[in-house]
């Protein structure tokens, strides 16, 4: 086709220029090529620029997943917050109806390098610890009868924050206008990292705490989790959960509440459940007898979710109990007030 | 003596327009495809879930240890970008190596249609419309603190003006662009990439669906 023919100078050039500006600074900021240019940008300076990473999962919001994990067992341990089979313990109850548990716990354990949002620092003592700084903060926002993750959007965003992303999810016709992950879109990319940091990150170490044993807690730990000599495969091999010696038919409880993401069957597993329990934490149980939930149940905590069994690649009745924190399989043993364990797992590094 | 001065900018920025004015254009729609594909890594999530389930019975059968479903999480976001960043590359060569404001009309368009003079226009309103929603989004969240009913409006209006100055005038390039193909079929290749991105960008891209 013909190229143009007009040599005129175009009228509103200068407005475009404005606009194509303007583009380009939202492309900088809210695309993965922005975030590219930043991190070459950063790598061919030598300048510490801030850079948010491409995907965005719990490892990258919280400080690292051993870390987090070590802090949630000093909790439990500092606190003797480990919740026992069926109910939570009385001390979780919210204090003086400031923020309440187990968000508290969690908040104190998760954010301890995350800042104070910048419109809440009015409310808080600046000498004080950064998780003491949270949760004053938290306590004054929190609303009786609030659910947790409402009042920690609000923190993130400000009233009027949630509120605006919240109409956006609805525009576009969104199903869960409410949700933090539904919501994390329609957010400038310095929003979104800070609400991650303090939303996503806390509710799953809230979920971690709460983290119920799936059978009764004196049954007999038979291989613990890290490396060990396989006892079908005869070589040394990583173990990512804890085999639970429970006799064929025992009941297995969900350790938290949550969606059932697997119930099938394969040669390893056996018959298997995985629960998503949102926020980065699943938990998985293997050589099940028989299953009592479907593929996308909604299940809660403590919920019968099958039998315990022999079935898959297993040398006798157990369960098989895996947690995974962003896709990292942890130490089951470690959201259990009784067992300390001190620093990060040699063995989880490893993998 | 302000006016003339200004026409004196606008004459100027006029004449470095074939610099800025296809950076503007493909960051447009680079915004509009960033929002589909932020959708895309759910979809994928749940589509590679049911591959992985469907599969579980042949890879059982050779001894093989399967996925579990949260080691797809991953893989589905980092396909994501890598589908957004291919779709930013279309963007690029749709745009790469055309004149500023070629003629367009219905008789040329009928001459160089084929797949490619069909995906184009399929790809390029639906993600230039989503950008212009993600430039209203920013405008707001940058000018709430002064006045929140008018950086909605402003941005809105601006949102406007940038589909127009930028999204429109991107069309009529690309499309005048297209020369007449050796083959009708010429770049259907591209639609595995362009309409599942077209129709997220549909679908989450424009603010229309709540009030529907």
């Amino acid at each position: 086709m013909r190229a143009a023919r007009a040599k005129r100078p175009v009228r509103g050039s200068l407005m475009d220029l404005v606009l194509v500006v303007g583009v380009l600074v939202a492309v900088w900021s809210r695309t993965p090529v922005g975030n590219l240019g930043t991190q070459g940008f950063a790598w061919a300076t030598g300048l510490d620029v801030p850079t948010a990473p491409l995907v965005s999962t719990l490892n990258t919001h919280s400080a690292d997943i051993d870390t987090l994990v070590a802090r949630v067992n000093t909790s439990l341990n500092a606190n003797s917050l480990n919740a026992e089979n069926g109910a939570l313990p009385s001390q979780w109850e919210s204090p003086d109806g400031g923020f309440p548990e187990p968000f508290r716990s969690a908040a104190k354990a998760a954010l301890v390098e995350t800042p104070v949002p910048a419109q809440y620092l009015p409310l808080v003592d600046v000498t004080q610890p950064l998780p003491e700084q949270h949760l004053s903060a938290l306590d004054s926002l929190y609303e009786e009868g609030e659910d947790a993750q409402v009042t920690l959007q609000r923190y993130a965003l400000g009233p009027e924050g949630t509120a605006r992303a919240t109409e956006r999810a609805r525009s576009a016709g969104e199903a869960n206008p409410e949700r933090w992950d539904t919501l994390r879109r329609y957010l400038s990319s310095k929003e979104q990292q800070l609400g991650d940091r303090l939303v996503s990150t806390t509710l799953g170490t809230a979920a971690m705490l709460t983290l119920q044993w799936p059978v009764l807690e004196d049954v007999r730990i038979s291989s613990p989790f890290g490396y060990r000599h396989h006892p079908v495969l005869s070589k040394r091999k990583f173990h990512n959960g804890v085999d639970l010696s429970v006799p064929v038919g025992t009941p297995v409880w969900a350790a938290q509440k949550g969606k059932v993401k697997v119930a099938g069957n394969d040669a390893i597993n056996g018959n298997y459940v995985v629960i998503d329990h949102g926020n980065g934490v699943r938990t998985s149980y293997c050589h099940l007898d028989s299953l009592e939930v479907e593929k996308k149940a909604q299940v809660e905590r403590g919920q019968a979710i099958g039998l315990s069994g022999n079935t898959g690649r297993s040398t006798g009745p157990h369960l098989h109990f895996v947690v995974r924190v962003g896709g990292k399989a942890v130490d089951p043993e470690r959201f259990r007030a009784d067992v300390e364990l001190s620093g990060a797992d040699p063995a989880a590094a490893v993998e | 003596m302000p006016l003339k001065s200004l026409i004196r900018v606008d004459n100027a920025a006029s004449s470095s327009r074939v610099l800025w004015m296809g950076l503007g254009q493909l960051g447009l729609a680079a915004l509009g495809v960033h929002l589909a594909a932020d959708h895309l890594d759910d979809q994928l999530f749940s589509a590679l879930v049911w591959c992985n389930d469907a599969l579980a019975p042949a890879v059982q059968a050779l001894s093989l240890k399967g996925l579990a479903a949260d080691q797809l999480q991953a893989p589905a976001a980092w396909f994501a970008i890598g589908v957004e960043l291919l779709a930013d590359l279309y963007l690029f060569l749709c745009l790469a190596l055309t004149s500023q404001a070629p003629e367009l009309s219905w008789g040329s368009y009928k001459r160089a249609i084929s797949a490619r003079a069909v995906l184009v226009p399929l790809f390029w309103i639906p993600v230039s419309l989503a950008g212009s929603w993600v430039v209203a989004m920013a405008i707001e969240d940058s000018l709430v603190d002064l006045h929140a009913m008018g950086a909605q409006v402003v941005g809105v209006a601006l949102a406007l003006l940038v589909a127009w100055r930028l999204g429109f005038s991107g069309l009529r390039r690309v499309l005048g662009a297209l020369e007449p193909p050796k083959k009708r079929s010429e770049g259907w290749g591209w639609a595995f990439l362009v309409l599942p991105l077209s129709a997220l960008a549909i679908r989450f891209g424009l603010p229309l669906w709540g009030w529907l």
